[in-house]
């Protein structure tokens, strides 16, 4: 029964797909591993909470280097593997301007 | 200035990210830390499109950390070859146009270029120019939330930007 149950887990792992988090403030990154079924917002919320940050409404964000809009946060992680390939780089950028 | 003990023990917890990490990376930098001095140099490269030709400029950013990490970083450009400031008909010729980006306004003092600065929160130069942030500000400099590889991802960030134009000076 225990290896039956520890054999469950794996499988669970293995349907995981590896990301990449990164706190753009400081640079700094995780991995991490999130179901297909996961969305590009949970995975975004969970650099606040590896990094131990506060969310603010002027944050910005970052999937492989390129603007990720807000209103995209529902795409599944599924969906974001096929546009984008193996590797996923979610970055969350604390707001700076010019001044 | 020679780096503080506190300066110190904070760039080597983030020098790694610095040199190696996920930006370091991606902009291809190239960092070269005085320890003695205190002085960082960051070559990083600039892109532009020209009539269907690429061209790569090289950049060196002049990093110091007097108050750091409790304050930011002082970050100017330098010459790439010769680390110098540079004279007031020259300096020109290794600081960017970057004018319309959303994330750093560049100052040019053109009769004291080492006045020159980049205006951006999480720079020294922005500290002693401007008035204070509220703490409730989220652009106000944290070092638990900010440090240095997050300045230079920034300026990165614009010179890799549309908004990049080449040197202020051909």
């Amino acid at each position: 029964m225990e290896n039956k149950e520890k054999d469950g887990d794996k499988d669970q792992d293995d349907k995981k797909v590896k990301v990449t988090l990164i706190w753009g403030g400081t640079g700094a990154s995780k991995p991490d591993h999130f179901a297909r079924t996961d969305t590009a917002g949970e995975v975004f919320n969970a650099v606040y909470d590896r990094f131990k940050q506060t969310p603010t409404d002027q944050d910005t964000f970052e999937l492989n280097d390129q603007s990720y809009a807000k209103t995209e946060f529902g795409v599944t992680v599924e969906k974001l593997l096929e546009k984008f390939g193996e590797k996923l780089s979610f970055e969350v950028i604390p707001p700076t301007s010019g001044a | 200035m020679a780096l503080t003990a506190h300066a110190k023990r904070a760039l080597e917890d983030h020098f790694s990210d610095l040199k190696e990490g996920v930006h370091a990376m991606r902009y291809d930098w190239e960092v070269n830390m005085d320890w003695e001095t205190g002085l960082c140099h960051v070559r990083l490269d600039a892109t532009r499109n020209t009539g269907g030709v690429t061209t790569t400029d090289p950049y060196a950013l002049r990093l110091t950390f007097d108050y750091y990490p409790l304050d930011q970083p002082g970050v100017i450009f330098v010459n790439p070859k010769t680390k110098e400031i540079g004279a007031p008909d020259q300096f020109e010729h290794w600081w960017p146009n970057i004018d319309g980006n959303p994330w750093i306004n560049i100052q040019i003092n053109q009769a004291d270029p080492g006045k020159s600065y980049l205006c951006f929160q999480w720079t020294q130069e922005f500290k002693q120019t401007h008035s204070p942030l509220a703490d409730n500000d989220p652009k106000k400099w944290d070092p638990e939330k900010h440090n240095v590889v997050g300045v230079v991802s920034t300026v990165a960030r614009a010179l890799q930007s549309a908004h990049y134009k080449g040197y202020r000076k051909q």
